[in-house]
């Protein structure tokens, strides 16, 4: 086996928090957004990132760049220690890895032309001359579905799903070998969905880029997926092949995941989701497995031991002390 | 057959900007039966929204065109004063919306907010609406309603202030209640609980509801019956279980197509090509053609008509023949 392309070990993340108490009493409180995360990504290969609001997937992803800087840990991107660069060689290694987010509008300058905005990469990187980065733009934009005349508009021109093709063509400007995508179709309509998802699985093939495609919703997860990793609380749950975990999910929380969401077929009544009441507060996890409180398996043991991830079928990892 | 309790007839709601009219909704019509679900579902900008804020009177004042009839249990909704029509809000007719953080008062507890509707509706006392504001909490499946109800907004999670929503609309027991993506903002787990308790309540309390989403998921689950909208328009209206196993219009059959299958692979993606039009750029002829796989020369010029294809369908599209099947 070929070694993998990105190599995150023990990541974490702690963001300083205040929280009251009461009027009089202040404590310096800490949440660990990302705590302890491992995992490989494959060359080429798709990993989806899943879990609900505030379970640590969007920083996760922004951690791997470098975008906020750990607090622990190891990435390897290509073999090269991310956490150790600085200056030239951290704007080199950027070339090579790039994000696109949810909100496209937000992350494109309404006073610049997408043209502009999509050969901003290459001149940051002194990359071509100017005709040359004009050129480099249109094959962009064939690329990604638009033509290259729309060099000249501006993103107030172009509707959710046009902006999110604006949005790929971009990071795709500098050649990545790595893309995090960040809720890259949870905006757009169901019809635009498709396309965009469609999109990133065709540039893949040509191009030959490892996506991490963070998501909340688990059917499009599914569809883009070569293994999918389950976040909860600042913790990986399970990581597995993405056929292994829809098929037969291992951790309690995934299972009531797939559980929840509704499906598109009249008369196939939901399995009462298992579980009930909210995430807890990241402030104050619960002590051992962090999904004790809303699970329906759970002991008095899961209170005083933190299960580890644990392989329960092949490449199947899971942090339950009952899975398997 | 008894009346409708709710019907709409050729509903049109257009906007004036910089010197254009933009129809936003167009033409729409559409009966619900009391203790019926219907389930209005588009894309953004299909006029889904709209409809619904035409129903209960809440669309902006200034810059709105409004035409059409809106009849709810005997009343003339679109004659009536806004006097009158604030007595039938929240008593008879009730709303939540997608986002409860901004439609809950953040400077307020939600017990004085439940309490409030008592007070304004029922002429409450501000101690006996307090206590039926308990009442309102547990009902919805909060814990502890005693003491949640010097909460504050920001001191719950979505799914709770979701719960409070769905509790303050409920408080003087409606007839009708619209939901207007009413789980979109919440994560999944807890959509399916916010879905089951309003399952629950609708059953318990023999609520009509009309539900707004762009979720194809939480239709099939949800409603009785589907109306799908597209650029203002009703594109076709059916049984949820009808409309599923055979989509008519190429626009359902596209959105149904288009979603991921959550329990299966499949190879690749059905998408519909291109987008919807902005409202100031309208095709001509029907407004799915561009976009539309199996157009033909007539769809280009003549807008087709929502028409009864049998008992209990109806769709708006000129390859639509009586009696179902795209001919």
């Amino acid at each position: 086996m070929t070694a993998p392309l990105v190599e995150v070990r023990d990541l974490r993340k702690v963001f300083a928090a205040r929280s009251r108490l009461s009027w009089l009493e202040r404590r310096r409180a800490e949440i660990r957004a990302v705590d302890g995360v491992s995992f490989d990504i494959g060359i080429g290969e798709t990993l989806g990132l899943v879990g609900e609001s505030g379970c640590g997937k969007s920083t996760t992803g922004r951690l791997l760049l470098r975008l906020i800087e750990p607090s622990a840990g190891s990435v390897r991107i290509g073999g090269e220690s991310v956490l150790d660069l600085d200056g030239t060689a951290l704007r080199q290694f950027r070339r090579g890895a790039q994000i696109i987010f949810q909100d496209p509008f937000g992350s494109l300058d309404p006073r610049m032309t997408i043209g502009d905005s999509i050969a901003e990469p290459m001149t940051i990187h002194g990359v071509h001359n100017r005709a040359g980065r004009r050129a480099r733009v249109g094959e962009l934009l064939t690329m990604v579905g638009l033509p290259p005349a729309y060099y000249d508009r501006f993103p107030h021109e172009f509707s959710g799903g046009q902006r999110q093709r604006i949005g790929i063509a971009r990071a795709l400007a500098s050649n990545p070998r790595f893309v995090v995508c960040d809720e890259v179709v949870s905006a757009l309509d169901v019809s635009v969905q498709a396309q965009i998802v469609n999109l990133l699985i065709d540039l893949q093939r040509q191009l030959g880029i490892a996506y991490l495609f963070i998501a909340h919703d688990l059917s499009v997860v599914r569809h883009i997926s070569a293994r999918v990793a389950v976040m909860y609380l600042g913790k990986l749950v399970e990581i597995a092949p993405t056929r292994t975990l829809y098929r037969s999910p291992g951790h309690p929380y995934t299972q009531a995941l797939l559980a929840a969401v509704p499906r598109p077929t009249p008369g196939v009544v939901r399995r009462k989701p298992p579980i009930v009441g909210d995430v807890p507060s990241p402030l104050d996890p619960p002590s051992g497995c962090r999904f004790r409180t809303r699970c329906p398996i759970a002991t008095s043991f899961c209170a005083e031991q933190e299960p580890p991830l644990r392989e329960i079928a092949e490449r199947q990892f899971v942090a339950c002390h009952y899975a398997s | 057959m008894t009346a409708p309790l709710l019907s709409v007839q050729d509903l049109r709601i257009a906007f004036r900007s910089q010197g254009c009219r933009l129809a936003a909704v167009d033409g729409v019509s559409f009966d619900l039966a009391a203790g019926e679900t219907l389930g209005i579902v588009g894309e953004s900008g299909s006029g889904k929204s709209l409809t619904a804020l035409a129903i209960i009177g809440l669309l902006p004042k200034g810059g709105v065109e409004l035409s059409g009839n809106i009849r709810y249990d005997g009343h003339k909704l679109h004659q009536m004063p806004e006097a009158e029509l604030q007595r039938l809000r929240g008593n008879s007719i009730a709303m939540i919306f997608q986002e409860p953080a901004t439609a809950l008062n953040p400077v307020f507890t939600i017990g004085d907010q439940i309490a409030e509707v008592f007070m304004q509706h029922r002429y409450a006392s501000r101690r006996e609406a307090l206590d039926r504001a308990v009442d309102m909490l547990r009902l919805v499946g909060i814990p502890a309603p005693e003491r949640r109800l010097s909460d504050y907004p920001h001191q719950m999670s979505g799914g709770m202030r979701q719960r409070v929503m769905i509790s303050i609309a409920l408080a003087c027991e409606p007839k009708l209640l619209i939901a207007d993506e009413p789980t979109t903002a919440l994560d999944v787990t807890i959509q399916a609980q916010v879905l089951d308790l309003l399952r629950e309540l609708k059953d318990r309390l023999g609520l009509s509801v009309i539900l707004i989403t762009h979720s194809l998921g939480v239709v099939a689950e949800f409603v009785d019956r589907v109306a799908v909208m597209y650029a203002g328009r009703i594109v076709e209206e059916a049984p949820t279980a009808d409309l599923f196993e055979k989509p008519l219009h190429p626009y359902t059959q596209g959105l149904l197509a288009s979603i991921p299958p959550i329990d299966d692979e499949v190879p690749r993606l059905h998408s519909i090509v291109g987008t919807v039009p902005p409202l100031h750029q309208l095709p001509a002829g029907c407004r799915f053609h561009p976009r539309c796989p199996v157009a033909i020369e007539e769809c280009r010029h003549i807008d087709p008509p929502l028409r009864r294809v049998s008992p209990r369908r109806q769709a708006a599209c000129h390859l639509v023949r009586a009696e179902g099947g795209n001919s």
